[in-house]
């Protein structure tokens, strides 16, 4: 490659790398992040609810079993475990925040749902699987002990 | 006489930093070894991936949408194959150009059915590293294809100076002259491409820059806001991520102490823009990177050893090269100096993964024992290269044709 040609390389991404990244601020205003992309994660969220009070969104599922009329509270890292940590967040906003997409899941994925679900609770027979979004508040020094009140934000009931 | 901006712009591309075919080719050769060793996507991932449902594939926005479900497993276990592959091809300098460039298309199509699951990681550099080098003079030396008297796969363009000004097979011509051996040797060390260092070191700091700017915008150096320790309550308590020093910060109440966390990554990460258009403070700010990636490993158990490979290009391996030499000074050790590196790298990485093994260091979060011994050696060489970036000595010191 000639000193020209790198030249031109360096020039394209001078101008590349900021117009992508102006790109990937207007498509993930309607959609999620593109890829692939030169960017890093910005964690633009502060987390603040107000002062001294931290809020911050998790999830559980609970599975409701008729014939012992029993409902199990799963954590989604161990009732998914098989996806790696650092993608679970984003398996789980994708897929159980929305309604229309969880509450539309085909027979495929309502199956695979209610075997790993009764994977994980051998003996069970579930026949409703609620995602519970639930924000969480934790508040001057007694956060150590964890959350010091819990507000449910969203619920998201799949029969199975 | 003053420069002008041409020059300056010529000289940040191609004088920036230098470093001889064999510092390469060692460079080459720990690229390759890490992700064997320590990158590559677990087998049993792609298992998982073959087993979900259609409705759970949810690619980004990009090329990947134009596949409607998960492959099946065996797919993804033969791309996975594939890559291997092509990484032992790159380990050994066997068609190095061509190994390299496959290296990350391989790489980015696993990572993009990853990705599909519905988070992106961004270690995009895992795939940008092998790519650009492709083009630099990594395997002209201690590789199969010099053995091979191959050297126009990876001879380059010996573009450092104006005059080779598209000169690629000047190096060939040379090697088939009268005393090949001796002249080539010369020849070898004397032109390398050296741009793939500038280039990496605009991504890096541009990507950085894409990291700090929307903190700006958050509110993250709002005084009364403590960004980092929400993020960090964010890791600690729905992630579980409580290992190592994660469960004494969460003791930590001092506002000053989250603030200064606050600004600092963001002074960090934004400046990083600016530092790499200086050779010594693109090294200072990998060194300041590696630090902040320890302290982020040891506070919210995230350990980004992605990014490392790139990181470790601005080593200058022209030292290690020449800490070689003077272990094996005579020249029938030459071909052998890349081997002896690459085995003794290879144990050195084993010995880490047996260590790992153990599952030390680790009880509750998702980190692998390796990442905290990679990314705490990590941080002692990058002590190390602050202090030598300031005075110029050693593993971070001037190189010859630095222009900084």
């Amino acid at each position: 490659m000639n000193r020209k040609t790198v030249k031109r390389i360096f020039i394209f991404f001078l101008f590349f790398l900021p117009l992508q990244y102006g790109l990937i601020g207007v498509v993930s205003l309607y959609h999620s992040e593109p890829w692939p992309a030169f960017i890093f994660p910005g964690f633009k969220n502060v987390y603040v609810f107000e002062a001294d009070t931290y809020a911050i969104v998790d999830l559980e599922f609970q599975a409701w079993c008729e014939e012992t009329e029993e409902t199990v509270v799963m954590d989604p890292l161990s009732l998914f475990n098989d996806i790696p940590r650092s993608q679970s967040q984003g398996f789980l906003r994708m897929n159980f925040r929305d309604r229309d997409k969880a509450g539309g899941f085909n027979e495929q994925a309502v199956n695979w749902l209610k075997k790993v679900a009764e994977n994980r609770h051998p003996g069970h027979r579930f026949t409703r699987l609620d995602a519970v979004w639930t924000e969480n508040y934790y508040t001057g020094p007694s956060r150590t002990a964890g959350a010091d009140s819990t507000h449910e934000i969203n619920r998201i009931t799949i029969p199975l | 006489m003053q420069k002008s901006f041409s020059d300056r712009f010529d000289s940040w591309i191609f004088d920036s930093f230098h470093v001889s075919p064999g510092g390469l080719a060692l460079f080459r050769i720990f690229t390759a070894l890490m992700i064997l060793f320590f990158l590559m996507p677990a087998e049993s991932l792609f298992v998982t991936l073959g087993g979900l449902p259609d409705d759970f594939y949810n690619p980004p926005p990009g090329p990947m949408m134009l596949f409607s479900s998960f492959p099946p497993a065996s797919f993804l276990l033969g791309v996975h194959a594939l890559l291997t592959g092509s990484l032992i091809a790159l380990l050994l300098g066997f068609y190095t150009r061509w190994s390299s460039l496959l290296t990350g298309i391989l790489m980015l199509v696993l990572k993009g059915f990853i990705f599909s699951i519905g988070k992106i990681n961004h270690d995009l550099l895992i795939s940008v590293v092998p790519v650009i080098f492709a083009f630099s003079s990594w395997g002209r030396v201690y590789s199969l294809d010099s053995w091979l008297g191959r050297n126009g796969e990876t001879a380059g363009t010996g573009g450092d100076s104006p005059e080779n000004d598209g000169a690629g097979t000047e190096l060939q011509a040379d090697v088939a002259q009268a005393e090949p051996e001796k002249k080539t040797e010369q020849e070898k060390e004397e032109k390398t491409e050296s741009w793939p260092f500038s280039l990496l070191a605009l991504f890096i700091g541009f990507m950085f820059f894409t990291a700090g700017f929307p903190k700006i915008l958050g509110g993250w150096l709002n005084l009364s806001t403590q960004a980092t320790r929400g993020h960090f309550f964010n890791q600690y308590f729905p992630k579980e991520r409580t290992d190592l020093m994660a469960e004494a910060a969460l003791g930590w109440d001092s506002m000053f102490f989250w603030e200064f966390l606050d600004i600092a990554t963001i002074v960090f990460e934004v400046g990083f823009l600016l530092a790499i258009f200086h050779p010594r403070t693109t090294r200072l700010f990998i060194c300041i990177a590696v630090v902040f990636h320890f302290s982020t490993m040891m506070i919210m158990n995230i350990a980004f050893l992605f990014n490392f490979i790139a990181y470790a290009a601005f080593l200058n391996w022209d030292w290690v090269n020449k800490k070689l030499e003077t272990l094996l000074p005579h020249s029938g050790w030459y071909p052998f100096r890349g081997w002896i590196w690459g085995a003794g790298l290879g144990i050195l990485f084993s010995a880490i993964l047996a260590v790992s093994s153990q599952g030390v260091f680790i009880d509750q979060s998702d980190m692998i024992s390796y990442e905290v011994i990679m990314l705490a050696s990590a941080f002692v060489l990058a002590i190390y290269g602050l202090l030598s970036a300031v005075f110029r000595i050693g593993l971070f010191g001037k190189n010859p044709a630095e222009s900084g």
